[in-house]
């Protein structure tokens, strides 16, 4: 996990960033510490067209639809005087509330794509959910493919096709760790043990805990 | 004949002058051993008369004029002037009078005669005479059942079939009954006969042989195909000396040659239609049919390329479908907050689209922005 203002990896339980001391305050201080009520797509620069919107909700409905545990969300604004895309959008996912996401998806299964028309710039801020399976190389990956369209000013299409790159990525991790926590049962019911997942999975690694107690 | 000269040999050597010398004591040698006189006179009576030594010849052999056994080795004199009495007895005549030269009137079939060989329609005729014509009788009975037999039973396996009308060796055939005549003068007779292989079959004269195949079969075997399978089944008729051979081995290498044209006219689809096809004089096929048959055949292609896109489409549209609708889940994991922060951390790639000239990898932002936070 990287800090969202010095981009240096911190560990993953940190409360601030251990090199330039960055916590959520930082970004509140900011952008305000209240919840704000979006949609998942909201055009605050309005670049997009009425139908493009209705063609960007839907394609959003059928993510949230492939995905039943996440969301997309897509933040077209104008940052001249925002010091970061990045802090942007990792304090708007912390404190946004989607109005068109249900309950049982929470903020930490969204994906927030968030795109700075004025100052041409685009990035990606993920949920703790799905963190782990979508890596910041392939972030960038889906960011240069939409690169071409972000030019020509084409957002429908750039957002479509970040979209789709994502959805062909998650898709694919979810057969992974579908066939990894196959695998995992399997090697639990030749144990014996019953506990399935990450968690079971950390508890016996005892060796690599004492040695970090020790 | 080696027993005769030894036993020749030792009875000159029994009689020789030695022996004559002590003639003398042969009486006490009688007395002596009865037994081997009694061999003796046994042996001299089934020997001819041998010659006696004389006192001179004695003599000679003991100046080596005379030789012992020297006639035997030497040349036989022979008396020119010798004849045989026993009389030579002249051997029996054959009593099969060999077949004389047949006559002119037999030698040119007339159109009488011919109309024997096609009295009724080929598709009318039943049993042993169907396929096997002979009204002259050239074959025995026991050979016209057999090869009669054999065409009946080709007929039963082939769909051509073999008419064979049988000549003799030197008959001549008249104008109107030629084999290549025969097919256009007479259509009645091969009147629902279906496809027919007509053979003249010159009994001892194999390489006379003709054939003539209906119109049908002429449509789509080439000609030099044809010639070929006659020529073949000539050759193996020469393989037999006997004219009934000749013909049964002439009947199998056409049966043989006339599968593989049976199976030529099934690749070109006629096979089923023959059956119904009248024998005509030059077989037209009307373009008409040609058309129908590549229309129904691009109808049937673009029905087949239709169909088969229409599954392709329709397997693509299901696919997307269940694409669409398919449901991924991940795992749970555990939330460890960071940077106090309640849902998310995860701070991915930031990308800048300013420069339309540089890749989307020279516009990536790694640096931190610490400054600019620091001022706000």
């Amino acid at each position: 996990m990287k800090c969202p203002r010095c981009v240096q990896r911190v560990h993953s339980r940190a409360r601030e960033c251990p090199h330039c001391a960055f916590s959520i305050t930082d970004v509140d201080r900011v952008f305000g510490q209240d919840d704000v009520r979006l949609r998942t797509l909201t055009d605050a620069a309005g670049v997009l067209r009425r139908k493009e919107r209705v063609a960007l909700r839907g394609r959003l409905d059928q993510f949230q639809e492939n995905f039943p545990q996440l969301f997309f969300g897509i933040y077209f604004g104008s940052f001249r005087e925002t010091p970061s895309l990045r802090q942007f959008g990792f304090w708007l996912l912390n404190r946004g509330a989607f109005e068109d996401v249900e309950v049982s998806r929470p903020n930490a299964g969204g994906i927030l794509l968030s795109v700075d028309v004025g100052g041409k710039s685009a990035g990606i801020t993920s949920g703790y959910a799905v963190a782990p399976f979508l890596s910041e190389d392939a972030t960038f990956g889906a960011l240069s493919v939409a690169h071409p369209y972000f030019l020509e000013g084409q957002w429908l299409r750039a957002s479509e096709s970040i979209l789709g790159r994502i959805t062909r990525v998650l898709a694919r991790q979810s057969h992974r760790s579908e066939r990894d926590a196959n695998e995992l049962g399997a090697r639990h019911d030749q144990t014996g043990s019953s506990e399935v997942g990450l968690r079971g999975l950390r508890e016996r690694h005892k060796g690599g805990r004492n040695k970090s107690k020790a | 004949m080696r027993l005769v000269f030894c036993l020749c040999l030792g009875s000159l050597l029994v009689n020789s002058p030695l022996e004559a010398q002590s003639a003398g004591t042969s009486d006490t040698a009688e007395t002596d051993g009865s037994q081997t006189g009694a061999s003796g006179a046994k042996l001299r009576s089934r020997l001819p008369e041998l010659p006696a030594w004389s006192p001179s010849d004695y003599e000679g052999v003991k100046r080596g004029e005379i030789v012992a056994g020297e006639n035997f080795f030497g040349e036989v004199t022979v008396d020119p002037e010798a004849t045989i009495d026993s009389p030579v007895l002249d051997l029996p005549q054959d009593p099969e009078l060999l077949p004389g030269p047949l006559d002119e009137g037999e030698l040119v079939l007339s159109a009488d005669k011919m109309a024997a060989y096609f009295g009724s329609a080929i598709g009318h005729l039943q049993g042993e005479s169907a396929f096997l014509r002979d009204p002259q009788d050239l074959l025995s009975q026991q050979e016209f059942r057999d090869c009669a037999s054999f065409l009946n039973y080709h007929s039963d396996e082939s769909a051509i079939k073999i008419v064979l009308n049988l000549f003799d060796e030197r008959q001549e055939v008249v104008e109107d009954y030629k084999i290549e005549k025969v097919v256009q003068l007479h259509r009645d007779l091969f009147r629902d006969s279906g496809p027919v292989v007509l053979v003249y079959f010159y009994l001892g004269a194999p390489n006379r042989a003709q054939l003539m195949m209906s119109p049908e079969i002429r449509a789509v075997i080439p000609q030099d195909e044809q010639e070929r399978a006659l020529r073949a089944a000539i050759v193996e008729a020469f393989e037999k000396t006997d004219e009934a051979l000749q013909l049964d081995s002439f009947l199998g290498e056409l049966s043989t040659r006339l599968y593989w044209i049976e199976r030529e006219l099934e690749i070109a689809g006629l096979h089923e239609k023959v059956a119904g096809v009248q024998p005509v004089e030059a077989l037209v096929v009307p373009e008409r049919s040609f058309e129908g048959s590549s229309v129904r055949g691009a109808v049937r292609a673009g029905l087949v390329i239709l169909s088969a896109l229409v599954i392709f489409a329709f397997g693509i549209l299901t696919w997307r479908w269940s694409l669409r609708h398919r449901k991924y889940y991940f795992p749970e994991v555990d939330e460890e907050r960071v940077f106090g922060a309640p849902h998310a951390a995860g701070a991915g790639a930031v990308v800048s689209f300013a420069d339309p000239h540089s890749p989307p990898s020279r516009q990536r932002h790694q640096e931190p922005d610490l400054d600019r936070w620091v001022n706000s």
